[in-house]
């Protein structure tokens, strides 16, 4: 059975008084207030008054109930009046012809008023119901309420502040709408010339500074009213929909909605997962070697606090078209958390900073299709992040190569709207891995293949599409799993793991040593 | 809360004295609102004032004979308040329903359901019922 500290605490409801206080308190304390400040204030003042009405009710004083007779110099409690007390001065008879004869009551109460109230009343009254016994509100101490029941009398107090159009809300934070300092169109354009001129993101503060600084507003950046400055700044821009929040969950960082690419707003196709795929979380441990090497690029990841350190990976088809990089486990921890697009820079060998952005919606990071370019590269390319002291920045690296001679190398190619391969002398101006290099041969072909439903089929078939057309190129009838890997990501998009665990739980094929695959319906024709 | 900002909880009521200083009756207004149980019980001419019982505190106020009337027996008749009224008149019986005690939109609307407490506080800072005495407390 539930304590009556649980009954009450669990059936909290916000009430007006309760508004009023947290009003009060804001008004008292000026700036912004956390919800879990506001609730604490609440359940303290519950307790007090909880902890009032019982030692009142202890003292004699009875609780007021229109059905009851009183005598003169009796103390009472009004529960309906906000507990106030007070003591009967005088009676005398009711006059209303309409009702049955009751007692009225002369009442001093104590916040210096005298009013009458029915006494002896027969008439159904709702406060004839209203029980003496006090209720469970203080019978835990506030701290040990906020540490049960906290989270509870938030989640009710944010839903009645919201209804509220005297309260704003931003991150969880609380003002009065009366407080918000005032920034006006003049301010807002200057602040959007600022982020075009600086052409990165700049945080509340920064631009703050701009608005004082170059704009003269008076704005309090040092003083009592830093928070509520940059909280009314924040809530301006986050309603101008030339802005738009660029940062991590920690901090925010402001950019112009109009210079964000495209392909960050909505994911490219060729970026596009293949659903429906069966994952095992446990391969057989060659193949958890190479995933090792390699990266997973997966729909699954979140970010962790694994703590930033180098990380190499493979270029796939998907990305190499898009201009982006997977947002591996390993690149997520090279930045901060973040639940939506995150402008970042990414600064090369030759010390170029590349703006890029952290997606991670759909696990990518983009930006980087001009550098990819700049440098030649294709699918199968070896890259390297590494972290960086300066925060929202990462090293990106990859090894350079002599093109000198051309090398043999798989190409991918379309013929009749089916993905084939080829082996053509290409220059590489990258180190690669050698399994997974495969050059995009007929791009105009890939993008239609991209664009149709080829790629939507599972990933089963995909594979037995890709197997044939890579035995094909000679150099037996085993694959390994990394070229089947790279070569199904022309296709569609799908992490080593998913094209792993489809070889392995598909029975037409089967593993031999060191990662290779054999087609059995191939191998058995080969016999 | 804020002073001086009227909101749909602020209260409001009917001004008599506005409608006395018109010259115009406002114990004929109610009366001729008044349901036939409360017209045999009282009479126009029948000036008193009577104890009402807060429904809600137990307070008791000395009100008109005819708004204790009202707001007891007429207010329960299914034509008091109908659908079919308009807005204002819903507004002005609702006064009157609660014998005019001070009511804010949000309260009126409980008791009438038309419109919205928004519409209702727009309709209470209205002309009209400017003209029938209605004013913030």
């Amino acid at each position: 059975m539930p304590s009556a500290s649980e009954t009450y605490w669990n059936n909290f409801q916000v009430n007006p008084k309760d508004i009023e206080r947290a009003y009060a308190y804001m008004v008292e304390k000026g700036e912004t207030v956390p919800i879990a400040e506001l609730a604490r204030t609440v359940i303290g003042a519950r307790v007090q008054e909880e902890q009032e009405r019982r030692s009142r009710l202890s003292s004699e004083a009875h609780l007021y109930q229109p059905k009851a007779s009183y005598e003169i110099g009796q103390r009472l409690i009004f529960s309906a009046l906000d507990d106030v007390e007070g003591t009967v001065t005088n009676l005398r008879n009711s006059e209303n012809p309409r009702l049955a004869p009751f007692q009225i009551i002369q009442v001093a109460l104590k916040d210096g008023t005298t009013r009458e109230f029915a006494a002896a009343y027969t008439e159904p009254h709702p406060l004839n119901e209203v029980k003496p016994a006090a209720t469970g509100a203080a019978d835990e101490s506030p701290d040990e309420i906020y540490a049960r029941f906290g989270s509870n009398i938030e989640r009710a107090l944010t839903v009645q502040l919201r209804t509220d159009k005297e309260f704003v809300e931003q991150d969880g934070k609380w003002l009065l709408r009366d407080a918000l300092s005032e920034i006006d169109e003049f301010g807002l354009n200057i602040i959007e010339a600022a982020i075009e001129q600086n052409n990165s993101a700049m945080t509340t503060f920064g631009l703050a500074r701009v608005l004082k600084n170059d704009a003269g507003m008076n704005l309090d950046l040092d003083g009592p009213k830093r928070d509520t400055t940059l909280f009314s700044l924040d809530y301006a821009l986050r309603r101008d929909e030339r802005f738009v929040d660029v940062g991590p969950q920690s901090e925010t960082r402001w950019f112009l909605n109009r210079l964000v690419p495209a392909d960050v707003l909505v994911t490219p196709r060729v970026l596009h997962f293949a659903r429906g795929v069966r994952v095992e979380n446990e391969l057989p441990p060659e193949l958890e070697t190479i995933l090792s090497e390699i990266q997973d690029d997966n729909d699954a990841d979140t970010w962790s606090d694994n703590p930033p350190t180098t990380v190499n990976l493979v270029l796939t088809y998907p990305h190499r078209r898009a201009g982006s990089l997977p947002l591996t486990q390993g690149v997520r921890a090279l930045f901060p958390h973040a639940n939506k697009p995150m402008l970042v820079s990414l600064v090369d060998e030759y010390n170029v900073r590349i703006p890029a952005w952290v997606v991670p919606e759909d696990n990518y990071v983009y930006g980087l299709k001009n550098w990819y370019d700049k440098h030649k590269m294709n699918s199968g390319a070896l890259l390297e992040l590494a972290p960086r002291e300066e925060p929202f920045t990462a090293t990106l690296r990859f090894q350079p190569r002599r093109e000198g001679k051309s090398l043999w190398v798989h190409t991918a190619k379309v013929e009749n709207m089916h993905l084939t391969f080829g082996n053509t002398p290409r220059p590489v101006a990258f180190k690669y891995d050698e399994e997974m290099l495969i050059i995009a041969e007929d791009q105009a072909g890939l993008d239609k293949l991209t664009a149709s439903n080829y790629g939507d089929r599972p990933l089963d078939l995909l594979l037995l599409d890709v197997f044939p057309e890579l035995v094909k190129l000679g150099g037996g009838s085993s694959i390994h799993a990394k070229t089947l890997y790279s070569a199904v990501n022309f296709a569609k998009r799908a992490g080593a793991r998913a094209v792993f665990s489809a070889l392995v739980n598909n029975p037409a094929f089967s593993m031999t040593s060191g990662g290779y695959f054999v087609l059995q319906q191939m191998a058995a024709r080969a016999v | 809360m804020p002073v001086g900002r009227l909101t749909t909880k602020s209260k409001f009521h009917i001004d008599v004295a506005y409608w006395e200083k018109q010259g115009r009756n406002f114990r004929q207004e109610v009366y001729d609102a008044l349901c036939q149980e409360c017209k045999s019980m009282y009479s126009l001419e029948d000036v008193r004032e009577v104890d009402y019982v807060d429904p809600v505190t137990g307070q008791v106020t000395r009100i008109d004979a005819l708004l204790d009337c009202a707001s007891a027996v007429c207010s329960n008749a299914p034509d008091f308040i109908n659908p079919k009224m308009p807005l204002t008149r819903s507004i002005f019986r609702a006064f009157i329903a609660a014998g005019n005690l001070p009511q804010s939109a949000e309260e009126i609307y409980a008791h009438i359901n038309k419109g919205s407490p928004q519409i209702i506080l727009k309709e209470l800072l209205s002309v009209q019922m400017e003209s029938e005495g209605v004013t913030s407390v």
